[in-house]
């Protein structure tokens, strides 16, 4: 499951304070913002030191779902959803999103990106740059972080054949806990092996700060599904084709035919 | 042949699922897709049944899940379980073979099963085989299958394509007792 580029600009401009998103850093910022609430999306993210960038929203123009309206005495430009983006959003978006949230957690989420959209953009880049440990000067809780998620996932994984697979939805918590333990080990011992040295990474991909800060959030979940018989489908289905799906250019994916060549654990 | 009837258990069904390998597994595999050894014969027994419009039954599904699994382990036997993220080449096959036996249901004409087959049971107590399967006599959905299959109104011959043994391994009995003909599923093209 993942939103396709339009599906997830009306998303975005739903949520957003009068459906409106005031710039295009802003609009930058929440599409980056979904990834941290384990929404898939077409857009792919890189990493600079302001936070989360994507290139391609420089080509976006007016269409069917959303229109961009120049600003008549500035640069720049606001984005602002139609009716059919609306339309859009009842249709595809809540559709495909009711198999990963409940209800009332995709109400959560539209408040914040609500509030979000009302601040200014440094603001929603700061934040993000804290909880994902992107600066330098956090490298040490980083490495804390990466040792932390594959010491835990090791146990989880050690364990992996007391799951009964009794449910297609305890093949896929096995499935989760897996790629999981794999995909911390490569973060440890590839992504992120230059962690010693001073300077900013701008070879790191922004999915690699996401897939850790998404794997150490979840262990506790893990943990709680493995001791006991009864399952949060819509969480492991959440978290499993977040970490699994969200983005086929990422090198630890199953779309990459040297998938086998990453194992590092 | 127009008249007769021709149901399908539903492992069965699950073996004409081809499914996709992904990318990061296609190195285990010799091909892009992987299927049931049977799936050309029911391949073709399908498209033979299409083409003349008649109809193909199934049976009520209450365990759609385990024969889901079981179908799924059945395609990774042959590869062992040395393969990378193994649970999670699991978890794509048996979503996939989810996806298909949702949206083949239309595709199919059900056949409710009958909870009314103590009678039967004891046609195959006393007549027990030594079959090759640990357990020798037909399990309690077995026999509500070939309970609701038996009370099915059918001017035609009621054929059962199956794999498993404990129809074919008593397909003399079946037929005998019951009027209904247990097609191996193997042999399932030669219809």
């Amino acid at each position: 499951m993942i939103l396709s580029k339009d599906e997830a600009m009306s998303l975005v401009l739903e949520f957003s304070d009068r459906h409106i998103v005031d710039s295009k850093t802003k609009l930058n910022k929440l599409l980056a913002r979904l990834n941290l609430y384990f929404i898939p999306i077409d857009f792919n993210f890189s990493l600079n030191k302001y936070g989360s960038f994507n290139a391609d929203l420089a080509e976006l123009g007016t269409n069917d779902y959303y229109e961009i309206q120049p600003y008549r005495y500035g640069v720049g430009n606001r984005y602002v959803l139609k009716p059919q983006g609306r339309n859009l959003f009842e249709t595809n978006v809540r559709q495909k999103l009711s198999s990963i949230f409940t209800e009332p957690e995709l109400n959560e989420i539209r408040q914040r990106i609500h509030h979000l959209s009302s601040l200014k953009a440094d603001a929603i880049s700061d934040d993000e740059h804290k909880i994902l440990l992107v600066d330098v000067d956090e490298r040490f809780k980083l490495e804390q972080r990466l040792n932390e998620v594959t010491v835990e996932l090791s146990d989880l994984y050690a364990n992996l054949d007391m799951i009964e697979e009794n449910r297609i939805i305890d093949i896929r918590l096995k499935a989760l806990i897996e790629f999981s333990f794999h995909l911390a080990f490569f973060l440890k011992k590839k992504r992120f092996k230059r962690l010693d040295e001073a300077e900013y990474d701008f070879d790191a991909h922004m999915f690699d700060y996401y897939f850790l800060y998404h794997i150490y959030t979840i262990i506790p979940f893990l943990k709680e599904q493995v001791s006991k018989e009864e399952r949060d489908a819509i969480k492991i289905n959440r978290y499993y084709e977040y970490i699994l799906n969200s983005v086929k250019t990422y090198p630890f994916s199953l779309e990459n035919k040297d998938l086998h060549k990453l194992i590092c654990s | 042949m127009a008249k007769d009837v021709y149901a399908f258990d539903e492992c069965s069904i699950l073996h004409s699922c081809e499914l996709e390998i992904p990318n990061s597994h296609s190195i285990y595999f010799p091909k892009p897709r992987i299927s049931h050894k049977n799936f050309p014969k029911l391949k073709s027994l399908f498209d033979k049944l299409n083409k003349n419009s008649i109809p193909k039954y199934r049976f009520e599904p209450n365990n759609m899940e385990i024969n889901i699994i079981k179908a799924a382990n059945e395609l990774l036997a042959k590869q062992g379980s040395q393969m990378i993220v193994f649970s999670v080449l699991k978890d794509h096959f048996s979503q996939e073979l989810y996806t298909f036996s949702q949206k083949i249901k239309g595709s199919f004409e059900i056949i409710q099963k009958s909870e009314d087959f103590e009678e039967i049971k004891k046609i195959f107590v006393e007549n027990k085989r030594p079959l090759g399967k640990e357990r020798k006599m037909p399990e309690d959905d077995d026999l509500m299958i070939l309970a609701g299959y038996f009370a099915f109104k059918s001017d035609g011959a009621k054929y059962l394509i199956s794999e498993d043994e404990h129809f074919w391994g008593y397909d003399d009995l079946i037929q005998d007792k019951f009027e209904i003909k247990v097609v191996k599923e193997w042999e399932c093209d030669k219809l």
